[in-house]
């Protein structure tokens, strides 16, 4: 079996999938057509995908075909299961293939033909992040063909400008971010956004998901009502954000990347750092969490870092001081 | 003569700080000073052994210099390659500064440990891309 033969397999099996809906989603500026069959996966996927949802008259750059149950090709899971307790994949542009034996997730992109399919044998068996943020792999590589970046960051601003958040988890970023939009500003995403590599660039939606640790609840308790499911051994929740939880928005130009740095001061502050002090942890928390990204990734978000002024931002111990200063920060940068 | 142990390990240099990421091992290296011009030299197929005489002509202790290098190779970043050395600019080294190293950051590990990856080798078999049929 070649990936020539792999990909017309992947779409009869598919049509033979029951209940199949098209739903248009606009990924990273670019039409996507989703056709998902199955309710429990529609039930399990969508929450965090809605803010993507676009019918559109465009053609699509790329057409995603997601279906649970039943075994399209027995052997390639017979191939991977060789390799329990890893991810397997391959890389071959356009050809890009992944299995995840957490969840039996297997997911095969090929962006020259814009064609994407998505698999899973059970929906109520997929691991939190997934339904948090789901097909990462597929946006990714769909990111890259449309001329942007997946990055691990989340992104917040005023009146349509903003920062992006980065670092590696447990830094703030996350909390920083949900902060912002308790704090009425304007929210792109948290975990994962897709950044334009044109200048400006822009950061764009892609997910509702949000991990969220327990302690921040006590900080965030709107967001108790939102939660979809809970991982205990890691203490962290997936909450999916509705418009009531704030201004959710499509998009915001970038005019500062920001790290913040958990300091508990009297007020919080900026540091400016070199480009590459911003790309270190930046770059290597994207690429670690998304396999074979590694080095066109790293090239990519070094040249975001030398387009945008990159600071350290040490947190204060007031919540919404936190975001009244990243607020003032980014009104000041843009102005 | 040395290569970056590419796919696996990436690298960027930029205003004189480097950073190195290991995709399999989870940890990521910084380094400015010499320690990131002698990287990047290295990266580039730089002759090890002229670059001990750049050390020396600089003041620098080459015993340092060669223990930078094992250290690269021991830690899986740097591979033996074969062939030809490439003609870099030679590093303008500083005898003033530390001996060279690259700091090495541990904290992101934890996510190669949760998500290990099997990057499949296409030329062992399945799965690979067979000849466009018509």
């Amino acid at each position: 079996m070649t990936f020539v033969t792999l990909l017309p397999r992947l779409h009869r099996a598919f049509e033979h999938a029951t209940d199949p809906r098209e739903i248009g989603f606009r990924v990273a500026g670019a039409p996507v057509r989703l056709r998902i069959a199955g309710a429990d996966l529609r039930l399990a996927l969508m929450p965090s995908l809605q803010g993507l949802v676009d019918e559109t008259d465009e053609a699509p750059r790329l057409v995603i075909h997601a279906w649970s149950g039943g075994e399209p090709c027995t052997e390639l899971r017979a191939a991977f299961a060789e390799h329990p307790d890893k991810i397997s994949m391959v890389n071959e542009p356009p050809l890009h293939l992944q299995y995840n034996p957490e969840g039996d997730i297997l997911s095969c992109i090929d962006t020259a033909r814009g064609e994407a399919y998505y698999h899973v044998p059970d929906p109520t068996a997929l691991p939190d992040y997934e339904v948090c943020t789901p097909m990462r792999m597929l946006f990714n590589w769909h990111c890259d063909a449309v001329g942007a970046l997946m990055v691990h960051a989340a992104a917040v601003g005023v009146d349509g400008v903003g920062a992006l958040i980065v670092g590696r988890s447990g830094a703030g970023k996350s909390t920083t971010g949900l902060q912002c939009l308790a704090s009425g500003m304007e929210y792109v995403g948290d975990d994962y956004v897709a950044v334009s590599r044109g200048t400006p660039p822009v950061a764009h939606h892609l997910y509702r998901g949000c991990k969220v640790m327990d302690d921040a609840f006590e900080r965030l308790p709107g967001l108790r009502d939102r939660v979809l499911m809970r991982n205990p051994e890691r203490t962290k929740s997936v909450v999916i954000l509705d418009d009531a939880a704030g201004r959710l928005v499509a998009s915001l130009r970038i005019v500062a990347i920001v790290r913040p740095r958990i300091a508990h001061a009297v007020t919080s502050g900026f540091v400016p750092l070199s480009p590459l002090q911003a790309v270190t942890e930046f770059a290597a928390s994207t690429i670690l969490q998304m396999p074979g990204v590694g080095g066109f990734m790293l090239r990519e978000i070094t040249a975001l870092c030398t387009r945008v002024p990159t600071f350290e931002m040490t947190l204060g111990r007031d919540p919404d001081e936190i975001a009244a200063s990243l607020r003032s920060k980014i009104t000041g940068l843009a102005s | 003569m040395y290569q970056v142990n590419a796919p696996r390990v990436v690298h960027e240099t930029l205003e004189g700080e480097t950073v190195v990421i290991d995709t399999v091992t989870g940890l990521y290296y910084t380094a400015a000073g010499n320690a990131a011009q002698l990287w990047q030299a290295l990266a580039e197929g730089a002759d090890p052994a002229v670059l001990a005489t750049a050390c020396a002509e600089a003041g620098c202790d080459t015993g340092a210099f060669e223990a930078f290098c094992d250290d690269l190779v021991a830690s899986g970043l740097l591979v033996g390659r074969a062939g030809g050395s490439v003609t870099v600019a030679l590093p303008a080294l500083d005898a003033a500064l530390a001996p060279p190293a690259l700091t090495r950051h541990n904290d992101l590990q934890e996510l190669i440990e949760l998500d290990p990856i099997h990057e499949v080798d296409i030329a062992q078999g399945w799965p690979f891309r067979g000849p466009e049929t018509p």
